[in-house]
Parts: structure tokens; C-alpha cells; sequence
């Protein structure tokens, strides 16, 4: 549980822990999009070099960040072998095409450099700085109806009703199990029936809850349309502003290699 | 927006959690485990409508975003909107959007196979389709392609929406629709 509340967030004082969550999160966008763009091996090594530098700065260990490679490791794979067996051009070596293989570890190593860098933010940021840089920069959304001030809220509540619901399935499994439903059938139709059996009264079972959560909510005085003031206060410093400058930086640098 | 809607649409954000706490499903004939909770996103749409639908939806978004280990398989952090399956997940709000609209479009006579059909449109084409549009342009791949390897996974997306239509008729009037629309 402690594990599902705090993520992979690394208190280690770093400079990137140090940074505004905004900085973070623009800057780690705006390396993406250089990633993304990137086409030529010569790019991709200086990708690696930046990714190295901001591990560095993270003081991360790399291989703590390569763990999350393994879910998709079987779509890298498929790429590579499209791209192996459907080249876009040709380059032969002794008659076997290999522009195609090539062509896929490239993508498939942009790919990962993406994921990498953008996992740096759950590492050096909490997820309550996290969430609160996010509706900073999510508050033009308003403008569309959504209330962006009460997500914060919104956020702690569903962390709250996780517990809860497992707790009501629990109860409502253990109702059926007492009047001797098997759960583990083997046909399709019972596996079907058995999930409607086990949500609908989930439903009920909570929506009941919700409301009674609401009422007290309503009874304490909470207004949805109040201002409120903040746990943690975001600034932002001297700091910020020189990395989200190297970053911009780094995109017209890769911006002006690609365009030659 | 009143206490009850942020309430419930909170509520369902868990209970997108909750689903992908679950065991993916194996069945003989499909060669992927389906994993179920891409039905709660149809939930989200066909129970709470447009609104809150999209609310409650991007509230797990947000979630998965700030790195909580939301996503079936203890998954979440920013890597995964930069990774090949980005697509499938960041357009879940508007899957819920497009669902809540025509739940609520067709309310007065809903029944199963109303909420199965919104439920394949928003839940299993325009999520599938998305996802296979996102997964070729990150991996340079045809849209043909990507729609390819998709294939493996409509029939169980199917069996989803097949489970959501049943529930949701079910919960019809305890649906937070039917309680804002009376009151």
C-alpha cells in the first residue's frame, strides 16, 4: 500500500529534486519533443549523453529506471521486427538488407530514451508537489467547465474510496462464496455472469456510500466553489529558470542538427 | 458542480484503480489476457454521463500522470504516455466524453443493446483506433499495421462492453444520470 501512495518517488535532495514541479514538468516535455524529433544516430547519441547528464543530476541509478522497460519489452520487439521485415529502404551487407534492423533499434532506442526521461519526474517529484504543478498548469481547462480547483480534492477522495470499495468486494465475494458460487469457472458465459454478479452490487454498495460521504461533506460546511489555501506552495526560483533555459536550448540544438 | 457529483465522479476514478487490481482474464481462443479495467472507462461514460464522465476520467489520468502506480500491472509516471501504448490510455476522458453523450442522447429509451453500441463505439473503436493511430506514429509504424496488431485485442474489448451493458442496465436508476435528471 505504501508502494501505491508514494510511486517510485526518491527523496535524495538532488538538484532536479530541488526544482519547481512546474519547471519540471514543462522541461520534461519539451526533452520529449526533442527526443521525438529526433532522426539521425548522431541525435540519438546526444540524447543519451542529456538522459546520462540528467540522471546524473537526478543521482538515479539507471538501472532502478530500466525496470520499466520490461511491460513493454514485447511491443519493442514487435516494432523491431516490422521494421526488420518491412525496411524503407535498402542498404545491403553481403546481400542481406539490414537498413530495416537498423532502422527499428533506432526506434526502438528512441523509445525507450522517451520513456526513461519521463519517468525521471516520478523519481525527483512527489506526488503531492506533482499534483499541485499539474493543476497550476491544467487551470486554463476552467475555461471548459472543469473544476480545476477541487481536483486536488477530488484526488485525495479517490486515494480515501480505494480501500473502501476493495473492502465491500471483499464482503460481497465472501456473501457468495458463502452461498456457493465457484469462482473459477471455465466458460466464457460464467466468467461473464460472474463479474456482472460481483460489480452490480458493488455499485449499489458504494453509491450508497458516496452519497452518505457527500452529505457530510455538504453538513461540514465544504463548498465546491470556495477558495482554499494550499499544503505545499510552489516557487518559482533563479534556479528554474536557468534549467528550462538549457532545455529550450537543447531542443533548437536538436532542431537545427535535424534540419541539415 | 455540486458535492455529489465530485463525489461520485471520485469515486469511479477508485473504482478505474480498483479494476486494474485485478487478474487479467486468460480465455482459450483469445491469444492476450484482457485485463478489465479499460471497462471501467466505459463505466465512467455510460454511469456518471458526459460531464462527469470526462471528469472522472481525467481524474485518473492525473493520477497515473503524478507517477501513482494506477495502471493494471502497477504501471503509471509520465513514461507511460511517452511509450507505444500512450494512446490507448491518454484518450480515455474523451472515450468517456463520447460515451456520456450518447447515453445520455438515447436516455429515455435505453436499454442493453443502446448501451452496448455506445459502449463498443466510445469503449472498443475509438480507443483501439486512437490507440493503433498513436502506437504508428511512435513506432513509425502504417496505421494499417499498428490497426493489425490491434486485432488480438477487439474480441475481448468486445466481451467488455458486453459485462458494462449488463451492469449498466442493471444500475439504471441509481446512475448519477437518472438522479440529476429527477432531482
Amino acid at each position: 500500500m505504501d508502494n501505491f501512495i508514494f510511486g517510485s518517488y526518491v527523496d535524495n535532495h538532488s538538484f532536479l529534486n530541488r526544482l519547481d514541479p512546474r519547471t519540471k514538468l514543462i522541461s520534461i516535455t519539451i526533452i520529449t519533443m526533442a527526443f521525438m524529433w529526433t532522426t539521425t544516430p548522431f541525435q540519438l547519441g546526444m540524447n543519451v549523453l542529456v538522459l546520462l547528464w540528467l540522471y546524473y543530476l537526478a543521482q538515479i541509478k539507471l538501472g532502478m529506471a530500466l525496470s520499466s522497460i520490461k511491460p513493454i519489452l514485447f511491443i519493442l520487439v514487435f516494432i523491431l521486427i516490422y521494421h526488420g521485415i518491412f525496411p524503407s529502404h535498402h542498404l545491403s551487407l553481403s546481400h542481406v538488407n539490414i537498413s530495416g534492423w537498423l532502422d527499428g533499434l533506432q526506434i526502438c532506442i528512441k523509445i525507450i530514451l522517451m520513456i526513461l526521461v519521463a519517468a525521471l519526474l516520478s523519481f525527483t517529484t512527489s506526488s503531492t508537489e506533482l499534483a499541485q504543478g499539474m493543476s497550476r498548469l491544467i487551470s486554463p481547462l476552467r475555461f471548459f467547465h472543469v473544476p480545476v480547483p477541487q481536483l486536488s480534492l477530488m484526488v485525495t477522495l479517490t486515494l480515501q474510496f480505494v480501500p473502501i470499495i476493495l473492502n465491500e468486494l471483499n464482503d460481497i465475494k465472501t456473501a457468495q462464496i458463502s452461498r456457493g458460487v465457484d469462482f473459477s469457472p471455465a466458460k466464457l458465459t460464467k466468467k461473464i455472469q460472474l463479474h456482472v454478479q460481483l460489480i452490480i452490487p458493488l455499485l449499489f454498495a458504494i453509491t450508497n456510500h458516496a452519497n452518505k460521504m457527500s452529505d457530510a461533506l455538504d453538513a461540514r460546511g465544504y463548498a465546491t466553489n470556495s477558495k482554499t489555501t494550499r499544503y505545499h506552495e510552489t516557487h518559482f526560483r533563479k534556479l528554474d529558470g536557468w534549467f528550462s533555459l538549457a532545455i529550450i536550448v537543447y531542443l533548437a540544438v536538436i532542431l537545427t542538427i535535424g534540419s541539415f | 458542480m455540486k458535492t455529489k457529483e465530485l463525489v461520485y465522479d471520485a469515486l469511479f476514478a477508485a473504482i478505474v484503480i480498483v479494476l486494474g487490481l485485478f487478474p487479467p482474464i486468460t480465455l482459450p481462443f483469445i491469444p492476450v489476457p484482457i485485463t478489465i479495467q479499460s471497462m471501467g472507462v466505459m463505466l465512467q461514460g455510460s454511469f456518471l454521463g458526459k460531464k462527469n464522465g470526462f471528469i472522472s476520467s481525467l481524474l485518473v489520468v492525473i493520477l497515473v500522470l503524478i507517477g501513482l502506480p494506477v495502471l493494471s500491472g502497477g504501471r503509471g509516471g509520465l513514461g507511460i504516455l511517452t511509450g507505444p501504448t500512450g494512446g490507448y490510455f491518454i484518450i480515455w476522458p474523451i472515450a468517456a466524453f463520447v460515451i456520456g453523450y450518447l447515453v445520455e442522447k438515447l436516455w429515455k429509451k435505453i436499454n442493453f443493446w443502446k448501451y452496448l453500441i455506445v459502449n463498443i463505439i466510445g469503449g472498443v473503436i475509438l480507443i483501439d483506433f486512437f490507440g493503433a493511430l498513436y502506437l504508428s506514429v511512435i513506432a513509425h509504424m502504417s496505421v494499417m499495421a499498428s490497426l493489425v496488431s490491434n486485432l488480438a485485442f477487439i474480441p475481448g474489448d468486445f466481451i467488455k462492453a458486453v459485462i458494462v451493458s449488463l451492469i449498466c442496465v442493471a444500475t439504471k436508476k441509481i446512475s448519477l444520470i437518472a438522479q440529476i435528471k429527477h432531482g
